[in-house]
């Protein structure tokens, strides 16, 4: 395996985790390529820094929290779109009344005639009218 | 619900409490906050536990969660205030990922120079390296992140040179200067 090659194998996987046969191909490789063994020290080295160990106590606390706030969340969640529909049935509701109105009034152009007939003519003004 | 939430969460949430702790400390470096983080997405998970149970690998599920819950705290962190007026070093010190003295005692010099220079990794580069540390390869690291597999070997390059760097960097100059990482400021 050339350096090439054994840098795209440590893109794709770390040298810790990769198959027994693939690994020691790598390894025996990792002496003639520095910045690959470099990458590797530098991935050994984070690994080891430490992590504290988890108690069974947190877990608990983790588990109480989240399923008391997730119910409370849940809850609140219903409520608001419990909230919501009955929003969206007042205004349903308040717009079909509206519409009701509107249809009841007699049409526009109805009155318009009626206008229409009181219209009286204007009198004459030619010139010809006021000759005695 | 209680009742079945319990055993929900034990079946579907609690075998990856580990790995979620783990992965959020090596994030985060400080205790309390991966405390705060794993908190987070286990209620995330009691809400949506339906959808947990009917994913192919609930592991990735949650570490999807952890690593958007992650970016969304280092952006409030950017655009908090406190952490925004980076020249009073009681203000600043306190919202950061820094480790506490607690952790502080816990690790000698030379992973405290490689600690610190990873707290000033971008927080995609250390949830690359993070997921890298837990063991996952480039379609596990692809699926748990969305990002695609060329971008990802490109970032996952650029990772380890700035850590190198960053490094370098924290030998030649007082350390001190080095808590607030960058993503922070």
């Amino acid at each position: 395996m050339n350096c090439q090659e054994l840098a795209r194998e440590l893109e794709e996987q770390d040298l810790d985790h990769m198959p027994a046969a693939l690994r020691g191909l790598a390894e025996a490789s990792l002496a003639g390529c520095p910045e690959s063994r470099r990458d590797v020290q530098l991935h050994r080295s984070l690994t080891a820094l430490p992590v504290p160990p988890l108690s069974s106590g947190q877990i608990d606390e983790w588990r109480t929290v989240a399923l008391r706030e997730a119910f409370v969340r849940t809850e609140r969640h219903r409520r608001r779109a419990r909230l919501y529909g009955i929003g969206a049935l007042a205004l349903g509701a308040v717009l079909a009344a509206i519409a009701i109105i509107y249809l009841r009034q007699p049409p526009a152009s109805k009155a318009l005639d009626t206008h229409h007939e009181e219209v009286k003519p204007a009198p004459p003004t030619h010139p010809q009218f006021h000759q005695p | 619900m209680t009742g079945s939430g319990t055993e929900q969460f034990d079946a579907l949430v609690r075998p990856h409490l580990e790995i979620l702790f783990r992965m959020a400390y090596r994030l985060l470096r400080n205790s309390a906050d991966a405390n705060d983080l794993v908190q987070d997405i286990c209620i995330t998970a009691c809400e949506h536990m339906r959808d947990l149970a009917a994913v192919e690998h609930p592991e990735r599920w949650l570490l999807r969660v952890l690593h958007n819950r992650f970016l969304n705290l280092c952006k409030r962190r950017r655009r908090s205030p406190l952490v925004a007026v980076g020249d009073a070093p009681e203000v600043a010190e306190f919202p950061t990922t820094a480790p506490g003295p607690e952790e502080w005692t816990q690790i000698d010099d030379s992973l405290r120079i490689l600690e610190l220079a990873y707290l000033r990794l971008d927080e995609t580069q250390r949830t690359l390296l993070s997921l890298r540390m837990e063991g996952y390869d480039m379609s596990e690291i692809h699926s748990i992140t969305g990002i695609s597999k060329e971008v990802l070997r490109a970032r996952l390059h650029r990772a380890r040179r700035s850590l190198g760097q960053h490094m370098e960097r924290i030998q030649d100059g007082p350390t001190d200067a080095a808590v607030v990482p960058e993503s922070s400021k």
